[in-house]
């Protein structure tokens, strides 16, 4: 227990703590919805996508001429009595979606502005929780961890698979691949999980993260083994590295999904005065004097880097969301992921 | 701009000082946020690396700064030289007086070639172009002997010239204190306001001009006089018959010198405007005194000028004067009386000379009417004098008659009630107050059509003057035996006043007159018009005799006022009359003179210093601080603290900073 007195904290934790990750009126939404792949899938068992392989399903797909030794049953008969000759029918394989969780547990991710007034005065403090009160933000870990959730139950439902693994400065924590809707339960442990040890990181103050996001994907076992989709939820503050991991990922026949998380405290900095400014990872302090100037330049440098990361992912055919933690989950399950078709249903 | 208070500029090393607390300050609030990847890129000119890139953005630091500022600039004092006749409304009062026909000098200190009176056009000229605000009200006052409002409350620039250049000098006496206090009344309503008086700071009346007080700040505008200190003048001259010798004048001659040195003055006596001189004399003479020469055997004339051979370099108004000796042409009157030594004696004391005769034994026979111009009846009852002889004289003739009830007729006499005396005014009572005077009976008229009655004694009718038929009439009401009016010292006058009036006295000519000022003329009865005409302008005046024509007499009602204004410019001028016909009635001479109290040797006490009254609170005084330029020429300034305004400025500072300190310290 992290013993911090705010309500909305205490929520979160009592919601993790009995494995409430996701509400109920969320996961009845999320049945309803089934995850979308681009391209045709090649899977290893029976699933409910078709696949690039004939296979088994339904589906028909074409018509060949019989040669021995092909399955007797699949001789289309109609055809043969009109014809004379024997032809096969062939039916579309139906295969499962691999899908692969990633989720960046770096430092400037569990930052909370609530975190805050341990350093900042009275003013900051109160600011701060007045956004966080009428805003219902949350640290954006939390939601990223909640909207990973939110895909890999609709995947589970949709009899994919779902593997998912945490981040940061080297790759951490790995779930193997879950299948089924029963599932489900061990993927939100897994996730609930990764949060209560952020909290506890937190606390202890272990600084995780870098400037590199490259460095968490440098080793083969960090990529994912079997081609599908890969879903990122990251908030994207890396100085370099993001285009090695598109690369590295769309090499690794993998779909990627660009989740780009930031908080309400970064989007629309609520910040005054001459301030020392410290990196929630690097823990370097910038000596700031803060005016209307400062923050307007603070926002065209937001926006470039926002359209940097859209400009990469659009270049590597990856799909590119943007979250703002400030809007709550069912909306932006609707308003982002729906609208962008990534969620189907 | 200025500063009293310089010394106190070491104040604005609080300015440093503060920028110091500032760079040396580390209380930066601890703050942390996610990542410092975006701020690094919006922060790469913000960085607070060097001590005075903290200053940079820094609102409060720049408000305290301009704070301590402003309080730097408070003890320094700081004013506004202010020009002080830049705002509101500027009286200007040009000295146009005698004196200003002086030559002016020049930068250099040498006579400039101008007059005093084109220096100071000049420079209120330049005064209209290069001080007077676009605002600025001007007016112009002109001395003289009233002050004359050239320009009032003039704003238009033009005009305000047009003005200037059409001024004048007034050779007359000058009034310059009017001119003074005129233009301090004018501005009586004014809160912005100031009198420059354009001078040579010579002025006859100074010393009362001094004990003016005067409200609004004054600025002597000072024309330097560029004359050479020597100076000499005609101050009196004075002809008359010679005694010993019939026909021929001797002639006195008061010189005086102006200058620092014994001078050798010459003077020439001309007669009847002839080119060459008559007589000449030269008398030495000191320094600011005055001597007398006689010049004698002059013949015979009506003029007589006396002028200085060579000519005075500083002022020439007052180196000739005129004169004119007594007319020749003697007045016959025809005094019928039965004795009367009084009356006939006052005649001949007025010039006249009386031809006395006795109704009883004289009749009038055709020489009479040729040889007396006019008649006085004395106390003649009119049965004496049925004649057709005496009918036809005094019909023609203008009649003077002394009024007398017969011993018999009591009922038309009547005794005056009490003494009192009212008098009309007329020429022939002039002067004249008829004090004291007791007339026992009087006798009553009637149907009196011709005239009005000028004296009223115990509210009965005593003198009636008028004309019948063009012919001057008098009559008195009484006889001069009831009364003791001859007795009184009057008497003469009263008689020379009523021969003057019957016809002409002694006095041909007007005499001499005192420049612009106001003269009694006695107009002959047929005189419809009259023109001043001018004979000769006195030396070094002609260039304004050319601008300034005369004013010709006044008419009030188609008559010729009694009392006109003579010429402005010096010299000798010919009256001329003419009857309603145009023929020629009369023509007399006048001197003008201009006033000579101008022109004498300029004293210390004589040099015009004007200021204002000390403001009763002290602190609408405008003069400048001590230790400023001088209030003199056209420099002059008034100075405007500007403390206020910084204090107020300070204030709005003050609260901006408590503003910034509320919202936030950075801009």
């Amino acid at each position: 227990m992290n013993g911090r007195s705010s309500g909305d904290k205490t929520d979160q934790s009592r919601g993790v703590q009995s494995g409430l990750l996701l509400e109920s009126s969320v996961i009845r939404l999320l049945e309803r919805l089934s995850v979308s792949a681009k391209g045709r899938i090649r899977g290893t068992m029976q699933g409910k996508r078709r696949s690039r392989s004939l296979g088994s399903s339904l589906e028909f797909a074409d018509f060949r001429p019989y040669v021995p030794g092909d399955d007797i049953r699949r001789i289309d008969w109609n055809v043969y009595g009109r014809s004379g000759r024997a032809f096969v029918r062939q039916y579309w394989d139906e295969q499962e979606l691999q899908v692969h969780l990633m989720v960046d547990v770096s430092r400037s991710m569990s930052f909370d502005a609530q975190a805050r007034n341990t350093g900042g005065d009275g003013r900051h403090a109160a600011t701060a929780v007045a956004s966080a009160g009428s805003s219902g933000s949350t640290s954006k870990l939390y939601y990223a961890l909640q909207l990973a959730a939110c895909v890999g139950y609709t995947a589970l439902a949709g009899e994919d698979r779902v593997s998912a693994r945490l981040f940061a400065d080297t790759a951490r924590e790995e779930l193997p691949p879950l299948r089924g809707r029963g599932s489900s339960r061990r993927l939100f442990q897994f996730l609930t999980d990764a949060w209560t040890a952020s909290l506890q990181a937190q606390e202890g103050k272990t600084a995780t993260g870098n400037d590199d996001m490259s460095s968490a994907f440098n080793s083969p076992s960090s990529l994912p083994r079997r081609s599908g989709q890969t879903w990122l939820f990251t908030d994207g503050l890396y100085a370099e590295g993001v285009d090695r991991v598109l690369s590295a990922l769309t090499g690794a026949g993998q779909e990627v999904v660009f989740v780009h998380l930031l908080s309400p405290d970064e989007l629309r900095p609520d910040l005054y005065g001459e301030l020392r400014l410290i990196d929630s990872e690097l823990q370097t302090g910038k000596d700031v004097a803060l005016g209307t100037g400062v923050i307007e330049s603070y926002l065209q440098a937001l926006d470039a880097h926002r359209n940097e990361i859209r400009t990469l992912c659009g270049k590597r055919g990856a799909g590119y969301l943007f979250v703002d933690t400030g809007i709550p989950l069912e909306r932006t399950i609707h308003g982002v992921f729906r609208a962008s078709g990534l969620l189907r249903g | 701009m200025f500063f009293q208070s310089l010394g106190s500029l070491w104040f604005a090393l609080s300015l440093p000082a503060i920028a110091l607390l500032y760079m040396l300050k580390r209380t930066y609030i601890d703050t942390p946020v996610s990542s410092h990847l975006l701020w690094n890129r919006a922060l790469k000119e913000q960085e607070a690396n060097r001590p005075w890139q903290k200053l940079r953005r820094s609102l409060l630091l720049l408000l305290q700064l301009a704070c301590a500022l402003l309080l730097v600039l408070a003890l320094m004092e700081p004013g506004w030289w202010r020009s002080a006749a830049a705002e509101g409304h500027v009286v200007l009062v040009v000295d146009r007086s005698a004196s200003m026909t002086g030559p002016a000098a020049g930068k250099n200190g040498e006579p400039s070639g101008g007059t005093k009176l084109e220096a100071a056009k000049s420079a209120v000229l330049q005064w209209l172009d290069e001080q007077k605000g676009d605002g600025t009200a001007v007016s112009i006052i002109a001395t003289g002997g009233e002050p004359r409002i050239a320009a009032l409350r003039e704003r238009d620039s033009s005009k305000l010239k047009e003005a200037v250049r059409s001024l004048q000098p007034a050779f007359g006496e000058n009034d310059g204190t009017a001119a003074v206090s005129l233009a301090d009344a004018l501005l009586r309503e004014d809160k912005e306001g100031s009198v420059i008086v354009v001078t040579d700071r010579d002025w006859t009346d100074a010393a009362s001009a001094e004990q003016l007080k005067l409200q609004s700040p004054v600025t002597l505008m000072d024309i330097a006089d560029g004359g050479p200190a020597e100076g000499a003048a005609v101050a009196a001259f004075g002809v008359k018959r010679d005694p010993a010798k019939p026909k021929t004048h001797t002639a006195v001659v008061t010189l005086r010198n102006d200058g620092k040195k014994p001078a050798l003055l010459q003077t020439d006596i001309y007669t009847d405007g002839n080119k060459s001189p008559v007589g000449t004399a030269s008398v030495r003479v000191q320094p600011g005194e005055w001597e007398s020469v006689t010049i004698t055997d002059l013949p015979e004339a009506s003029v007589y000028k006396a002028q200085l051979t060579k000519p005075d370099e500083r002022y020439t108004a007052d180196d000739a004067l005129y004169r004119f000796t007594a007319s020749s042409a003697q007045k016959h009157a025809l005094l019928v009386t039965k004795g009367n030594l009084f009356l006939d004696k006052a005649l001949q004391l007025a010039g006249i000379s009386t031809v006395i005769a006795d109704p009883a034994s004289f009749e009038p026979g055709e020489k009479t009417a040729q040889s007396v111009d006019w008649i006085v009846l004395d106390g003649i009852q009119s049965e004496e004098l049925q004649s057709k002889a005496w009918q036809d004289l005094l019909a023609a003739k203008p009649v003077w008659r002394f009024e007398s009830a017969a011993d018999g007729d009591r009922s038309r006499s009547t005794a005056p009630k009490n003494g009192t005396v009212q008098i009309a005014d007329h020429p022939v009572t002039k002067y004249l107050s008829f004090e004291d005077i007791h007339i026992s009976r009087l006798v009553q008229q009637s149907n009196i059509t011709w005239g009005k009655a000028v004296v009223t004694y115990g509210g009965v009718p005593a003198v009636y003057a008028g004309q019948e038929g063009g012919k001057p009439m008098l009559l008195f009401t009484f006889d001069l035996h009831d009364s003791d009016l001859p007795l009184r010292p009057e008497f003469p006058v009263l008689v020379m006043q009523a021969a003057d009036w019957m016809g002409g006295s002694a006095k041909s000519q007007l005499g001499e007159a005192l420049s612009g000022s106001p003269k009694d003329i006695d107009f002959s009865p047929n005189t419809a018009s009259a023109s001043w005409m001018l004979v000769e302008s006195a030396p070094g005046m002609a260039r304004y005799a050319d601008t300034m024509k005369p004013n010709q007499p006044e008419a009030s009602g188609g008559v010729l006022a009694s009392n006109q204004t003579v010429p402005d410019v010096p010299g000798l001028y010919r009256l001329k009359e003419l009857d309603a016909q145009g023929e020629v009635v009369a023509e007399r001479l006048l001197a003008v003179t201009a006033d000579t109290r101008e022109f004498a040797s300029t004293g210390e006490s004589r040099l015009l210093t004007l200021k204002q009254a000390a403001a009763a609170d002290g602190s609408s005084t405008k003069q400048p601080p001590d230790g400023s330029p001088a209030a003199s020429g056209m420099d002059v300034q008034s100075a405007d603290s500007l403390i206020r305004w910084i204090a107020l400025l300070l204030l709005a500072v003050i609260a901006l900073e408590w503003g910034v300190y509320r919202r936030g310290r950075a801009i």
